[in-house]
């Protein structure tokens, strides 16, 4: 089958797939630094993830009360909390695959996602 | 008829054909930066968030491995705790009679090496301190309002000279010659803890996973070809401030004085009490520490936060660690040179970096 010639048609298709092909390195692999989603887990548990080029506000229900999560532009944050500390809020934005904000005494966490993690892992 | 048919069978070949072709190209990409045998999980415990990421694992054995050290991590937790009902606690209430009392077979180990860091830090990192501890209010989950001590209160704690040389350890007999003594073993235990997980990973034939700790890690093996890489985030606003590729087996443990605080009249005051002069130490932001041991980069850490930039340098020898990373208010970084090919900067202006000599 492959030792036929390529027609017209075919290297039109195949040219098209390659372009498909660069147009998702660019989009998913060439910024990889940056993720594409957020996991949010409750108590260590999966709650659901979110996409973080969908702009929005999230309320999550944790031990204490609710958190609010704020996603714009590739990035979220903690914009409110009932901790004492107030840590999470503090972090700011996160945005590159492998980073981590999390509100303990919410037991809530958030981490990035992405094709090929910037991070494996946050010291702080 | 015949020739549609043929033809039909042409354009379903070419259509077939070249439908491998995007597979392949498809199949090719997608293979490109994944991540895969990677078990992760995460679980509350210390008090804070733990995350464990295990390389090469199935999913069965990555679950299984991550129970046992939950299980150890939950025990640990509730036997060292200094201030919830545990062994630790029941120790703090049987210390001032100064009269020898039976204690918890699995504290020995940590009174043992608590002592052996206290005394080669010089004190910095005393954790026979416990009642100053309480009395900046830090003893707690729930963070003090202020206002902070009076002088005379830290100073009459402070001429008591509490230190875990007072200590007398016989068997599994317990006594102090200093009825001021109260263990807090926080600036340690977190770092005791992961290595414990460490071990029992390895016991289980684990070779390459991070355990982290509420943000303090230990990280064995590698990650499939390449070293685990770990972000250490900026203490002075949001983002991250470096980055490095971990050694086969290395420990990162960051003190800062922004984990825990709280304001009283426009001054700050932070968790992290020089066991000198009983005030917050100041002077540093944060100081991050490699070594192959949690347990010792713990206490390190904790250490040269207090003992600030003048004296980091001899602390850190005395210790024994392999690298430190210490970030001044300014946000100048004082580093030793062997992480200088290791660690990136990933801040823009580059920070001011001043090198110390090697500690080797």
């Amino acid at each position: 089958m492959l030792g036929q010639k390529l027609t017209s048609g075919d290297r039109l298709l195949l040219v098209l797939a390659l372009i498909f092909v660069a147009g998702l390195y660019v989009v998913y692999w060439g910024q990889s630094v940056y993720g594409n989603q957020a996991a949010i887990a409750i108590a260590g548990k999966h709650w659901r993830s979110i996409d973080l080029y969908q702009d929005g506000m999230y309320k999550v229900q944790g031990r204490l009360g609710i958190s609010q999560l704020e996603v714009h532009d590739g990035k979220i944050r903690f914009i409110s909390s009932p901790c004492d500390t107030k840590q999470c809020i503090h972090q700011g934005w996160i945005g590159q695959s492998g980073e981590i904000a999390a509100c303990v005494p919410n037991t809530i966490s958030v981490r990035i996602l992405g094709p090929d993690p910037r991070f494996d892992t946050m010291n702080f | 008829m015949l020739k549609s048919f043929v033809s039909a069978k042409c354009s379903a070949t070419q259509l077939t054909r070249s439908g491998l072709l995007i597979l392949i190209s498809l199949s090719l990409l997608s293979s490109c930066g994944r991540s895969p045998g990677v078990y992760y999980e995460q679980f509350l415990g210390f008090g804070t968030l733990i995350e464990v990421k295990i390389w090469g694992v199935d999913e069965k054995t990555g679950r299984q491995a991550v129970a046992a050290i939950t299980d150890d991590i939950n025990y640990m937790h509730q036997t060292w705790h200094a201030w919830k009902p545990g062994s630790l606690s029941r120790i703090n209430q049987l210390l001032p009679t100064e009269e020898f009392f039976s204690i918890g077979p699995s504290v020995i180990p940590l009174i043992r090496r608590g002592s052996e860091l206290a005394e080669l830090s010089g004190n910095r990192f005393n954790p026979a301190i416990g009642q100053l501890i309480k009395l900046w209010g830090f003893a707690s989950d729930e963070l003090p309002k202020g206002p902070p001590p009076s002088a005379t209160a830290i100073q009459e704690l402070l001429d008591q000279k509490p230190g875990m040389q007072d200590l007398i350890l016989d068997g599994v007999q317990l006594k102090t010659s200093n009825p001021a003594v109260r263990l807090d073993f926080g600036g340690f235990a977190k770092g005791y803890a992961v290595d414990i997980a460490i071990e029992h990973l390895k016991e289980l034939g684990i070779t390459n996973a991070i355990v982290n700790a509420g943000g303090d890690l230990r990280a064995i093996g590698k990650h499939g070809e390449r070293a685990w890489r770990v972000g250490i985030r900026n203490p002075s606003g949001e983002g991250v401030l470096a980055s490095v590729d971990t050694l086969v087996d290395e420990s990162i443990f960051t003190s800062g004085d922004y984990e825990r605080y709280y304001e009283y009249q426009g001054k700050r005051y932070h968790h992290i009490i020089d066991p000198h002069s009983g005030y917050p130490a100041r002077g540093v932001t944060s100081v991050t520490v490699f070594d192959s041991q949690a347990d010792r980069a713990d206490a390190a850490a904790t250490a040269l936060f207090v003992a600030g930039v003048d004296e980091w340098y001899q602390v850190a020898k005395a210790m024994g660690v392999n690298g430190v990373m210490l970030v001044t208010a300014d946000g100048t970084i004082h580093m030793t040179p062997n992480l200088k090919d290791r660690v990136y900067f990933d801040i823009k202006p580059a920070p001011k970096i001043i090198y110390s000599e090697p500690l080797e």
